[in-house]
């Protein structure tokens, strides 16, 4: 029986709008399994980003309950979840987020800084992901030398440097034209299966989710109409 | 290690923002050299206050340099918001955010004190030249500033520094990591 990564209990989440509650989660309920490459798809508005969040630790559910890799994580504090989120959490976001004054390598290597790890451990982690992504050669350029496939790239070997029991993406093609968006989601199943890293990817595009997602997980209204 | 290494890093963030970083670089150095001066001259040697003009100045420059640290901070902050809220995503906490942020705070303070205490070595060995090549001798005293006080002033600046570290502690605080997804 395979390990449940991540699960979700009667999760309700509401957001304030201009005074107005929008129910953005209602009733979740959802496991994916270690080393599953889940897709969430959804019409926009639907709480594909807010279940995302929800299940990442990024947001706290108003009501419910989520696990990740065993551990409660909806009541969890901000350190206990930073703490998690260094250790098994890997983030990348449909803007690659990187930071603009730090070379690719320094970007990779941004996560570790606050480990007690020696700059060379370091440095030697950052350089085996960057190969993983194949950006090795254009480690020492700064994110506006490098195209948004390149970024989105830099951005997956920042996500995975720690090795990360799972990894969240938020339309992370969103930003890419379609061959650099195959080549990214290409990349992501690579680690899936190199790693066994946990993918959850939160996309609208049904072209990525017909080919990806082994766990499709469709949203309508902040409620999961179907999970196969 | 990693509390040096946030500290190096910080001074490497720093200097990167080129721009920015040279232009409170130059207003801090203009800052401590002025503030310099008037502590030299609203003080005796015996470190007793003179109450006049020098001694306003100095106040007016302290509260300069109080002005610049705030908004100094408050740059910074607002400039690097995404990239705070990203690295709490990535597992940074907010101590390890506030090492980054005051070592770039305090990184234009050191930067300018070495430029200002440059700039005097080298002005006081001019000095020192020019009235030797003139007239072959010293005057009593040929120097703009004595070092003293520029040493005081760069204690008081540092002092006030740390009001710029408050306010970028309180606003890293603020700061949540959803924010990274949302389009700033």
């Amino acid at each position: 029986m395979p390990d449940i990564m991540l699960k979700a209990e009667n999760v309700n989440k509401d957001h304030k709008r201009s005074g107005e509650i929008i129910r953005a989660l209602i009733n979740i309920n959802l496991e994916i399994n270690a080393a599953e490459v889940a897709v969430i798809q959804g019409p926009t508005g639907c709480g594909k980003t807010t279940l995302l969040n929800v299940l990442s630790g990024l947001d706290m559910p108003d009501d419910g309950k989520v696990f990740l890799d065993g551990e409660n994580i909806s009541r969890a504090t901000e350190t206990r979840l930073s703490t998690i989120r260094r250790q098994k959490v890997g983030f990348v976001f449909q803007d690659f987020n990187l930071i603009d004054t730090l070379t690719a390598i320094e970007n990779v290597e941004a996560l570790l800084w606050p480990e007690s790890l020696s700059a060379k451990d370091i440095e030697k982690r950052a350089l085996a992901a960057l190969r993983d992504v194949d950006m090795l050669d254009r480690k020492d350029h700064f994110p506006r030398q490098l195209s948004g496939g390149e970024k989105q790239r830099v951005a997956v070997a920042r996500a995975i440097i720690h090795q990360p029991r799972v990894l969240f993406a938020d339309e992370p093609t969103g930003d890419l034209d379609p061959e650099s968006g195959t080549k990214l989601m290409e990349l992501l199943v690579k680690l899936n299966k190199d790693y066994k890293t946990t993918i959850v990817i939160v996309t609208h595009d049904e072209g990525i989710a017909n080919k990806y997602g082994k766990k499709r997980i469709y949203m309508e209204k902040g409620a999961i109409t179907s999970d196969e | 290690m990693s509390f040096f290494r946030l500290i190096a890093k910080a001074f490497l963030l720093a200097t990167r923002s080129r721009k920015r970083f040279l232009m409170f670089t130059a207003v801090y150095a203009v800052i401590i050299a002025l503030t310099s001066y008037f502590v030299g001259q609203a003080f005796t040697v015996n470190m007793i206050p003179i109450v006049g003009l020098p001694f306003l100045y100095m106040w007016i420059m302290i509260g300069g340099a109080i002005g610049m640290t705030l908004l100094y901070a408050n740059i910074i902050i607002n400039y690097r918001k995404t990239e705070i809220a990203t690295i709490k995503c990535l597992g940074w906490t907010s101590n390890h955010i506030r090492i980054l942020i005051s070592g770039e705070i305090f990184a234009v303070t050191l930067v300018a004190f070495v430029v200002v205490i440059e700039i005097f070595i080298h002005s006081t060995a001019l000095l020192a030249f020019y009235y030797i090549a003139k007239q072959g001798t010293l005057p009593v005293s040929i120097v703009l500033v004595t070092p003293w006080p520029i040493f005081l002033t760069f204690g008081i600046v540092l002092g006030v520094q740390i009001l710029g570290v408050l306010l970028a502690n309180y606003k890293i605080l603020l700061i949540r990591p959803i924010q990274a997804l949302q389009k700033m």
